[in-house]
């Protein structure tokens, strides 16, 4: 089981004056259960592509494939797409509308028809997945959090659906640090108990590295990459022409290198740096 | 000069009213880079709205000082004193062109066709917008409506400019130039920058860094300062640059190891070492 792209090109206001061909040739493939990044610069088509995954947005040519099912315009197949692909947008909480947070993370659980213990258990869980204390919470009105309780009640009301795959497009843009290391922490344990597939969609190169383990990475609408993160980070050269930049780690093991220190540190994420850093340091204090 | 002085902002609630900041005493110099950071919730947005008089302190008062022969002292006028640019872009584009929207602010302040026309002109250009001047805004991108909601701002001219999270939906090459952009208004317009962020790198920037918790103002002084005292790193909710905790690593070893703020320190540090 798995969401694939299969040369998928799409082109906005198609023979009118704005016509914009946003993605070109995108095949890629994304395996159940995986923690997968979606990078490229802005205006790259990274929102115009995962807007493909649920079928808000239909190929102009190419097959998007959702478990072995080629997402189009009938009814019974989009209803059942978008049962399985869940997506956070870019800033959710600009969606609210109900008067509680209760009501609000039911809202997609009652559209689909979830019994009422269903949609109170579901609500609950999903309350809790993103760290905010049901009994506290779910009789306040949304409107009077902040911001990053706000998103997270908003990621809430997509996880409570219970899908198998999330997309997130930047869903720690505006997030306090605190938040941002939450959020991710509980997308991933959300993966490795639930199995879920986390897509998302970032600007923010540590928090990639850090999470991610394959990346997908767009610029002008086509893929230039895709495949393990630590390999993407390597090819300094890529990152550079594709618009990014390296994780900190990454910097910090390259400028060592550059100055030609004999500190040789782990750059795949910043424990592992740390932990062999402190390794380094101390056989040089034996020494 | 903006000085807040004993600024505290209240908001009724059903729970009853809620203390947003409390007894803020804060300057910023004309044409100084300052940042303010703090978790979600602490108060930033709200601080950002009182400097820009969008909102007006329940008690305390926000004073823009200048300097021609007396001191004038008076309300902040939204927009050309201090301009304002909200963290999420579609809250602040109005207009069915990138060109009208930059132009719509421009429009207010009555200013002559002629030098309307430049002023947009010279924006777009300055944020790199040229090719965008005829699209439909909300056909742009994320990070790219952000840079029209800045140029929107910047053609207005103000004295300050305030940036909340202004760059949140940008990568990291276009932040770069926006801030590279912004950095060039302060260095040759004099424009005195605050910056509201949770970005490391836009911290850096600044000469003085404002921590917020809680409403209160926990601490201002210089980023290298803060980030060498843990308690205030904690409460502002700052993560600490990798460089820096690299530097703690290499502190137990050698005591007077420096406290580095980016690799490239850290790099040169390490290497004077040996």
């Amino acid at each position: 089981m798995s969401i694939e792209l299969k040369n998928v090109d799409y082109v906005y206001d198609s023979g009118e004056p704005f016509e914009y061909f946003a993605l070109r040739g995108i095949s890629i493939h994304i395996n159940d259960g995986a923690f997968v990044g979606i990078v490229g610069r802005t205006g790259s088509g990274k929102s115009t592509l995962v807007e493909h995954l649920n079928g808000l947005l239909f190929s102009t040519r190419g097959d998007v494939v959702v478990d072995d099912e080629i997402v189009s315009k009938e009814r019974t197949v989009l209803a059942k797409v978008r049962r399985k692909v869940g997506i956070v947008f870019q800033y959710p909480e600009d969606q609210f509308f109900a008067e509680t947070i209760f009501e609000e993370v039911a809202f997609g659980c009652r559209n689909y028809g979830f019994s009422k213990e269903q949609v109170d258990e579901s609500v609950r869980k999903a309350m809790n997945a993103v760290g905010l204390d049901p009994e506290r919470f779910l009789s306040l009105s949304p409107f009077q959090l902040s911001g990053g309780e706000q998103r997270r009640v908003a990621i809430a009301s997509v996880i409570a659906m219970g899908q198998k795959y999330i997309v997130l497009d930047e869903p720690t843009a505006g997030l306090d640090s605190g938040s941002k290391l939450a959020i991710l922490t509980e997308l991933e344990s959300l993966r490795q108990t639930a199995n879920v597939t986390v897509i998302l969609v970032s600007h923010n190169m540590d928090e990639v590295a850090e999470f991610c383990k394959q990346v997908v990475v767009l610029d002008g609408g086509t893929v230039v990459f895709q495949g393990s993160t630590d390999a993407f980070f390597r090819d300094a050269d890529l990152v550079d022409r594709t618009g990014l930049e390296l994780p900190e780690s990454y910097r910090l093991a390259h400028a060592l290198k550059e100055c030609g220190s004999t500190l040789t540190v782990n750059e795949c994420s910043t424990d592992r740096m740390l932990d062999s850093l402190k390794l380094c340091v101390s056989d040089l204090g034996g020494a | 000069m903006i000085r807040l002085d004993k600024v505290s902002y209240q908001i009724e609630t059903s729970a009853g009213p809620v203390q947003v900041l409390c007894d803020i005493d804060l300057e910023f110099p004309d044409g100084s880079i300052s940042a303010i950071v703090g978790p979600n919730g602490s108060g930033k947005s709200t601080l950002a709205r009182l400097v820009s008089g969008l909102l007006r302190p329940t008690s305390g008062s926000v004073l823009l000082l200048q300097d021609g022969g007396i001191q004038m002292v008076k309300d902040v006028r939204p927009g050309l004193d201090v301009g304002l640019v909200f963290q999420n872009p579609d809250n602040q584009l109005v207009a069915t062109t990138v060109e009208d929207d930059i132009a719509f602010g421009l429009e207010n302040l009555e200013l002559p066709h002629a030098e309307m026309v430049r002023r947009v002109e010279d924006t777009l250009q300055l944020l790199g917008l040229e090719q965008f001047r005829d699209y439909p805004p909300h056909r742009l991108s994320g990070g790219q409506k952000q840079k029209v909601a800045i140029a929107g701002v910047l053609a207005m001219k103000p004295s300050f400019l305030i940036l909340d999270e202004a760059t949140s939906l940008l990568d990291p090459t276009n932040r770069r130039e926006v801030m590279q952009t912004v950095l060039r208004l302060n260095n040759e317009l004099g424009i005195g920058i605050v910056i509201i962020t949770h970005l490391l790198d836009e911290v850096l920037i600044a000469s003085r860094l404002g921590v917020l918790a809680n409403g209160v103002l926990a601490a201002w002084d210089s980023p290298r300062a803060i980030f060498s005292n843990p308690a205030v790193v904690e409460l502002g909710d700052l993560v600490l640059p990798l460089s820096a905790r690299a530097s703690f690593v290499m502190q137990e070893r050698w005591t007077d190891f420096p406290l580095c703020l980016t690799p490239e320190e850290f790099a040169r540090a390490t290497c004077l070492l040996s």
